[in-house]
């Protein structure tokens, strides 16, 4: 049986054993990685650096010395986050050359954890996107291709990392969730992407689009998978000040655990004019099968959802152009020839961005003016109202079932022309971001023409144990196995 | 928004746009600015604005720690990175020319 079968659950338990090693692991994936080329999933493969760390990880488990569960996995990294020594490009000409001077705690945690680096994925440019187009190094292709033949977006911003797991290019990735970008690109490309609580895993060392709204979290084949990789992740970092204390979980304690008269709760204003019939039936499918296995399904309100996509809008660029000030050409990053000082900032912004980040710090820095300050704090408070709903609402129930994405990938030459479409993208997901909340995305079934649709679990805050425990039945109702076409293209199973 | 607007918001901003995608983003910024025109009839009376998740749980500054330098000596490492560069200066244009 290939290695690039086995769950990461499953590779541990070999590694254990000593049925495999991390070398042999590590090989498997480089040459799976190296036939995902056609993708573009890589900014930058480390391979000779995670040959390395496989080797330094045999070393360590002979000596019965493993330093976790996961000692000697591969891993994909989002190239947003800083990895000290490699290139850290956020998918940017402006980045293109950056070497980071030091490692973020993201993947530090990881790295101490014994996970091996296969290197750093593509994403749109400074993770401002929902379909990997916007990314310097072109548009990331989704390995699930239809009999049109055409190319399918893999979602974004994460989409280096979905479209790299479900090519079994690695066996799970890092992603980064501002609006939606871990569980928009997990649910196009069949795969389960979690997003914390904000505050869970640290900010810090992973290049801030929008502060109050990032946050980090892991793309896998299945629910275990994630929860084994994000224990790692998570916990108190004060290098972070935005992050909040609460006691370390195991998020894997509860997985297991029956979903017998849990309060499943469906919010009306998500049965939205813009949600493809397919997807609707099967929410209704999926809210069903939980009930028949003791859940109670509740219909619930969430009124102010329909100001949450304008608020984002007001809120994500507005905090982008204020961490965006800070790249000006001058002590990193690429800076063009100019007349005089205050022309290399604006050449250098010219050159090293491209036109999405461009009108995002144009939006944000319009919204930041003195004459719409009062506009800015009316979205603040619609976005408290936002949160008051979800607050409420988990005074009845202990968990919120939706969609993920209103429709599956779309193809590349079908991208919406206005970016308000694009943006239309991200109506299931933003919510528990400007709320934040943690929120998972779990592959169903594949769509009429063959294409995966995602469910999403919303918790309450902190609720990651119960949220895995939940999306693992509903994982184990949907019986999703499907696998995508370039894995069977390629014979990767 | 105007087409002065515009101007006076690119040159805050501190950038220059290539004069064939700003008539693009002219369109595209007067929409999204339209979208979020819809939040001011939303009732807020009473709501203090939410800037960050971390307010509704943490009180003050408790999460602060305290201020000393915990690493340093990382000059090389910053300089690695800069453009321009002479011996331990970052290089920068001239500005004293300027009107």
């Amino acid at each position: 049986m290939s290695l690039l079968n086995l769950s990461v659950k499953e590779l541990a338990d070999k590694l254990k054993s000593k049925e495999i090693s991390s070398v042999e692991l590590t090989t498997a994936y480089i040459e799976s990685s190296n036939k995902a080329d056609e993708l573009n999933i890589y900014i930058t493969k480390t391979f000779d650096l995670a040959m390395e760390q496989a080797k330094q990880s045999d070393t360590r488990r002979n000596k019965g010395e493993p330093l976790s569960d996961i000692d000697g996995i591969p891993l994909g990294i989002k190239d947003i986050f800083l990895t000290k020594g490699v290139k850290t490009t956020n998918a940017s000409a402006f980045l293109k050359d950056f070497i980071a001077p030091y490692e973020s705690t993201i993947t530090q945690n990881l790295l101490n954890a014994g996970m091996v680096s296969l290197g750093k994925l593509n994403l749109d440019e400074f993770a401002m996107g929902s379909a990997n187009l916007t990314s310097h190094f072109g548009p990331v292709i989704n390995p699930w291709k239809l009999e049109d033949g055409k190319n399918r977006v893999p979602g974004g911003s994460s989409g280096g990392s979905s479209a790299a797991v479900a090519a079994r290019a690695v066996p799970v990735a890092l992603g980064t969730d501002t609006g939606g970008s871990i569980r928009q690109p997990a649910s196009f490309c069949g795969l389960v992407g979690m997003k914390p609580t904000y505050g869970t895993c640290s900010r810090f060392g992973t290049i801030a689009f929008a502060s109050s709204l990032d946050q980090a979290g892991v793309l896998s084949r299945n629910v275990v998978d994630n929860a084994m990789v994000l224990n790692h992740m998570a916990g108190y970092d004060e290098k972070d000040s935005s992050m909040i204390k609460f006691n370390k979980q195991d998020f894997l304690s509860k997985i297991g655990q029956s979903i017998k008269g849990v309060k499943i709760g469906l919010p009306k204003e998500y049965f939205s004019d813009q949600l493809s019939a397919e997807i609707k039936d099967y929410w209704t499918k999926i809210a069903n099968a939980l009930k028949e296995e003791g859940a109670e399904i509740i219909d619930i309100s969430l009124p102010h959802t329909q100001y949450a996509l304008a608020v984002y809008y007001m809120v994500a660029p507005s905090e982008a152009y204020s961490n965006l000030a800070r790249f000006d050409g001058i002590r990193y990053g690429s800076r063009a020839e100019a007349k005089d000082l205050e022309d290399t900032y604006k050449q250098s912004r010219k050159q090293g961005w491209g036109e999405e980040v461009k009108r995002r710090i144009l939006i944000g820095n319009y919204n930041l003016l003195t004459e719409n300050f009062d506009k800015y704090v009316k979205a603040a408070k619609i976005r408290k109202l936002i949160a008051n709903d979800f607050i409420d609402a988990f005074k009845k129930v202990d968990v919120i079932l939706t969609p993920t994405t209103t429709s599956p990938a779309f193809a590349i030459d079908e991208q919406p022309s206005n970016p308000l479409e694009m943006y239309y993208n991200d109506l299931f997901t933003v919510t528990a971001n400007l709320a934040g909340l943690p929120a998972i995305s779990i592959p169903v079934g594949l769509s009429n023409n063959g294409l995966p649709i995602g469910m999403q679990l919303i918790g309450n805050y902190f609720k990651e144990s119960d949220l895995y425990a939940y999306s693992y039945i509903l994982e184990q109702k949907a019986q999703f196995s499907e696998l995508s076409s370039f894995v069977k293209k390629h014979n990767l199973n | 928004m105007s087409d002065v607007d515009l101007e006076r918001l690119i040159r805050l901003t501190n950038i220059d746009i290539e004069p064939e995608i700003l008539e693009k983003f002219s369109e595209s910024v007067k929409n999204i600015l339209q979208w979020t025109e819809e939040l001011q009839s939303v009732d807020t009376t009473g709501i203090e604005p939410m800037f960050s998740v971390f307010d509704l749980f943490n009180k003050g500054l408790e999460n602060l720690r305290e201020d000393k330098v915990l690493d340093g000596n990382v000059r090389d490492a910053i300089l690695l990175n800069a453009p321009d560069k002479n011996d331990m200066f970052i290089c920068v244009p001239k500005v004293i020319d300027q009107e």
